[in-house]
């Protein structure tokens, strides 16, 4: 019975190295795996952010502001005739050239915020997101803002402005280059050298750093969606909950409620 | 005894519930994943929208992050490899979204655009984050299961590695010499 403990305890002692053997085996196997797992997020990772960069063609080097460009990213519309009154209301229009909410707005609106521009009653400044593109898939809120911004260049944002949302497409389908580069600024009355101008900024993407600076100021500032009416720190409601409209499409109505969201 | 040196049974309910818990958040995820990284720059606006972050340059790198993190960890849950790592790595990623979703709530943050023709109605939306959290909720419970019990049903930790993961020293038992046929 005694010499049975000395064989035992050396098979015990032999199992027992096996499973060590086989327990470190298996950890440098999961410590392989992990390490696997982990380069394949790198890797991808990498390559995501690299084919992206490259999907987009790179703005021209010599980025521009355009002449009447705001601190905050806006595009100021100028008044024809009469420099606004000393204590006008400033308003901020926050758009995305593919929303339809947008050209509904210009629509009903656009004249009238213009004339009371004009007028020298309020002024007023357009900043562009372009926040819809990702969600439609496309680039064309962004390529609009850009070639919105090479109108003004030429002196012709307004013009530009308002032929973009008059020719709207349906929401999703997007503007062609054709459209953004010829058709739109010749409605627009850019012709001639301008023409050959605002279609080398276009080409260039010249504003590039200016669009994009506007889309991060519609996040930082909160801007839940378009188009939105700001005065100073007040939003425009233009309906109430029951769609009721709170402002009617008047010079007098539009000046009374932006005047009072400024008190 | 020691279950851990046994191989995963159809017939202990535990291993289904393993497999429940791997394959439920790793589909989830998988399909969240493949949403997000097919459309980056939506994504991007998404975390910008939470507001979340102090500065949008993070957002823009969590974009990318994110959805890879996603995914790679699905992949390994719903094949059963590293089944506790991956449970961890998945339940950090909804404790995180479980925040979020009550931050948004909370501060009443809601993208409305406009557009698709709904006119941005926000309402709606608010009658979602409950469930989205209950949802959250529940795939946390199956991770923190797998965090506890990875062993599960048709795993390649079982096939690669042979076993659960070893938890401490004690994976020698008297059960183990009981089977030797020496003995």
């Amino acid at each position: 019975m005694a010499n049975n403990a000395g064989p035992s305890r050396r098979e015990a002692m032999r199992l027992k190295a096996e499973a060590e053997e086989a327990r470190a085996k298996r950890n440098s196997r999961i410590l392989w795996i992990s390490l696997g797992a982990v380069a394949v997020v790198v890797v991808v990772i990498l390559a995501l952010v690299i084919t992206q960069t490259l999907a987009k063609n790179g703005p021209s080097a010599d980025q521009q502001t355009p002449p009447n460009a705001t601190e905050k990213f806006g595009i100021e519309l100028k008044t024809k005739d009469v420099e606004p009154a000393a204590d006008a209301a400033h308003l901020v229009i926050w758009e995305d050239y593919q929303c339809p909410a947008c050209a509904a707005r210009e629509e009903a609106f656009g004249s009238v915020v213009k004339q009371l521009v004009d007028e020298g009653k309020i002024t007023v400044e357009i900043r562009t997101a372009h926040f819809l593109d990702p969600l439609l898939r496309n680039d064309s809120s962004e390529r609009a803002a850009l070639a919105a911004a090479a109108a003004d260049e030429v002196g012709k944002f307004r013009e530009f402005h308002e032929t973009v949302y008059k020719d709207q497409p349906e929401e999703g389908v997007g503007y062609t280059d054709q459209q953004l580069r010829v058709d739109f600024p010749t409605e627009a009355g850019i012709t001639g050298a301008d023409l050959t101008k605002f279609q080398e900024l276009y080409d260039g993407k010249a504003f590039a750093d200016f669009v994009k600076s506007a889309n991060d100021q519609f996040t930082r500032d909160g801007i839940s969606g378009t188009p939105t009416y700001m005065v100073g720190e007040n939003k425009l409601e233009f309906a109430d909950a029951s769609n009721q409209p709170l402002i009617q499409p008047t010079p007098e109505d539009m000046l009374r409620a932006i005047n009072e969201a400024n008190n | 005894m020691n279950e851990s040196h046994t191989a995963p049974s159809i017939h202990n309910w535990r291993d289904w519930v393993g497999l429940v818990a791997r394959l439920v958040p790793g589909i989830v995820f998988l399909y969240a994943g493949i949403t997000k990284i097919t459309n980056i720059p939506l994504f991007v606006q998404n975390i910008r929208a939470y507001q979340l972050l102090p500065e949008l340059w993070m957002s823009d790198i969590l974009a990318y992050i994110l959805p890879v993190v996603e995914i790679v960890a699905a992949l390994l849950l719903i094949a059963g490899l590293l089944t506790r790592g991956a449970a961890a790595v998945t339940l950090m990623m909804l404790v995180v979204f479980i925040g979020g979703i009550a931050w948004v709530w909370s501060q009443g943050i809601s993208i409305d655009c406009g557009c698709f023709g709904t006119g941005g109605e926000v309402s709606a939306e608010d009658t979602q984050y409950p469930l989205k959290i209950a949802e959250n909720l529940g795939m946390s419970a199956l991770c923190v299961w797998l965090l506890v019990r990875p062993r599960s049903l048709f795993s390649l930790d079982h096939t690669l590695l042979g076993g659960g993961v070893p938890v401490s020293g004690d994976a020698l038992t008297d059960d183990d010499f009981d089977d030797d046929p020496d003995h």
